[in-house]
């Protein structure tokens, strides 16, 4: 994974080299595991999916039980699931991009947590500023690669794996099921509104969050051992002594109200891939998201003015 | 611009510690100057201080610049090994060679590869991979292939062996150093770069013992080898040092005219290693020494 298709900026290959682990390998282990687990799953499921449809077909009034599900499996059962619910190809995508979502999440905020501590910590700090790159270069870099550029490896991954269980899918249930295919158009538009949406989703995902990714950011350049007690344990602390004293939960509510609108944009622009104009929309006129910026700039601002003037070395 | 580091009245301090305490310091193009001293003598804090990395007070300028401000663009055209820094573990011969080239309009990726090849260290080895002698040997071909104004050496040799450390030395002479450049050196084998300084600082206690060339150096120090009953004569003429030898005593003079004392016994230009003890003891390690030579 040393070539890259595309030539980036150096310092941004440098930090693909630094983590090429969890930023590379990963999506890529995710993406195969989860192909050999559809590959699998496809083979046992389609002795049980027959086995189940031709007992309902037996006995419709079990139908019932399934209750929103049953209109669902009548229509496979009839053959024109996709054209009547061309909802579930979306589905089909939207679900894979979970696990690769969830990892990400995961590996994005280890990698802020950690990456302006790594480097003093295995003191190559001195080896780094032997060179002339200024630490507003090397700040916004890591900011800009843990919250955009790595996730983009997995969100590709995602889609890949997305793809190939749409295909199954298509092929299971038109030639096991005699499901009939939906047209190129509309599995073209699913594809590519879907492909849309998550990378759509992931960017306002990480401008929403980004306060929060900022501060992990900081945290890692403050910290002089632990980043992640300082990340945590501070915010947790403050919280307890602004309820202990004040009797509120401010701070509580300015780190989750943004987050929670991440999460929805994030979930928001899976479901409804075609209303994205709609999701920015709401995200630009939101005051929360402006001042969410100001915030991320302050942080960022404070983990640079850290890297140049703390002297510890 | 001939003057590279200008240095006046630098001061700093650790709380109520004092690190330095106003250091006069010039340093010239073309010149290699060797900065020597004992642990905790403000080597390192000076030294950091000239790279940026530390803030002093006082008049200092690195090729007409404030290192402290003009950090990011100093770094172009000073390089640097501290002792502690380390390559990072993660990362590969490869990617060094092409970071280096990526971020250094003044590196030589072609005199890189160059150097390495008289190594054993292979492209796609990472640095985990690398023994503690490769790692300091690829970090000083990375750095030896930059073509900058003033490279500052912090115990470069630091864990090499004895092969080795000859050899960079001959190198750094040979395919490094030209009058274009400068170089500022510390480390604690004074005899491995005597032969190579033009200048030479003792620095202790925070404050210079001795900034001077290495012809200078000649001219104002003797030391002078007497026979056991010559000692009493000898260290009339006041003497700096003194230590017993085989077969006699060794004095070192400053500021006397040899040839004043050649009639006592064989004259030479003392070492560096004998000269900075004798200008850097105490007294109260002077006077255990002499009681011990009388």
């Amino acid at each position: 994974m040393n070539r890259l298709p595309i030539q980036l900026p150096i310092q941004f290959r440098r930090e693909f080299w630094e983590t090429r682990g969890s930023f590379v390998r990963t999506p890529i282990w995710i993406a195969v595991v989860l192909a050999a687990l559809l590959l699998m799953g496809m083979v046992t499921s389609s002795f049980e999916i027959n086995m189940a449809l031709s007992e309902l077909r037996q006995s419709p009034e079990q139908l019932n039980e399934l209750e929103d599900g049953a209109e669902l499996v009548q229509a496979l059962m009839r053959g024109d699931l996709f054209s009547n619910h061309p909802q579930v190809l979306r589905m089909a995508l939207a679900a894979i991009s979970i696990p690769f979502v969830f990892a990400l999440l995961l590996i994005s905020q280890m990698y802020l947590l950690g990456c302006l501590y790594s480097d003093r910590k295995d003191k190559s700090v001195l080896f780094w500023k032997s060179l002339p790159v200024s630490e507003t270069r090397v700040v916004l870099t890591k900011l800009v690669f843990g919250a955009l550029l790595g996730p983009a490896i997995f969100l590709v991954a995602s889609l890949a794996v997305g793809l190939l269980h749409l295909l199954m899918m298509l092929g299971f249930a038109s030639f096991q099921l005699g499901v009939e295919m939906p047209g190129l158009g509309t599995l073209l538009s699913t594809f590519i509104g879907h492909s849309l949406g998550l990378m759509s989703g992931w960017l306002l995902f990480a401008l929403w969050f980004a306060p929060l990714f900022a501060w992990l950011l900081l945290a890692s350049a403050w910290s002089r051992k632990s980043p992640f007690l300082l990340a945590f344990g501070l915010p947790v602390a403050v919280m307890v002594v602004e309820l202990w004293l004040l009797r509120s939960v401010n701070l509580w509510s300015a780190m989750w109200e943004p987050s929670k609108q991440a999460f929805e944009a994030l979930v928001q622009s899976q479901l409804r891939p075609w209303a994205l104009l709609e999701h920015w929309g709401n995200a630009l006129l939101a005051p929360a998201f402006w001042l969410g910026g100001l915030v991320t700039a302050g942080f960022t601002a404070g983990a640079i003015w850290l890297r140049n003037y703390r002297y510890e070395l | 611009m001939n003057t590279v580091i200008e240095a006046r009245g630098l001061r700093k301090a650790y709380g109520d510690k004092p690190v330095l305490k106003g250091i006069d310091l010039t340093l010239e193009r073309g010149r290699i100057m060797g900065l020597i001293g004992p642990n905790g003598a403000g080597k390192t804090t000076l030294l950091k201080g000239i790279l940026g990395l530390a803030p002093v007070e006082g008049h200092l300028q690195v090729l007409g610049l404030s290192p402290q401000r003009y950090r990011t663009a100093l770094m172009e055209r000073v390089s640097f090994i501290a002792d502690t820094a380390i390559l990072p573990g993660w990362l590969k011969v490869s990617e060094a060679l092409a970071y280096m080239e990526g971020v250094h309009p003044r590196f030589d990726r072609a005199r890189a590869e160059g150097f390495l090849a008289r190594t054993g260290i292979e492209r796609r080895s990472r640095v985990k991979e690398l023994s503690k002698g490769m790692i300091t040997q690829l970090h000083l071909a990375l750095i030896m292939a930059i073509d900058s104004q003033l490279l500052v050496l912090d115990e470069p040799t630091l864990g090499l062996d004895i092969l080795y450390r000859k050899q960079f030395y001959t190198s750094l002479l040979n395919d490094y150093f030209d009058e274009q450049k400068t170089i500022l050196i510390t480390t604690h084998q004074v005899e491995e770069i005597e032969h190579l300084l033009t200048d030479v600082v003792f620095i202790g206690d925070g404050e210079l013992k001795l900034n001077s060339t290495m012809e200078a150096l000649e001219r104002d120090f003797v030391e002078l080898q007497v026979a056991p009953e010559q000692v009493a004569q000898a260290r009339q003429l006041g003497p700096i040092h003194e230590r017993t030898m085989l077969g006699g005593v060794s004095l070192i003079y400053e500021g006397v005219s040899p040839q004043v004392l050649s009639p006592l016994g064989e004259i030479k230009t003392p070492g560096l290693a004998d000269l900075f003890v004798a200008k850097l003891q105490t007294p109260a390690q002077k006077a255990a020494s002499q009681g011990r030579a009388a």
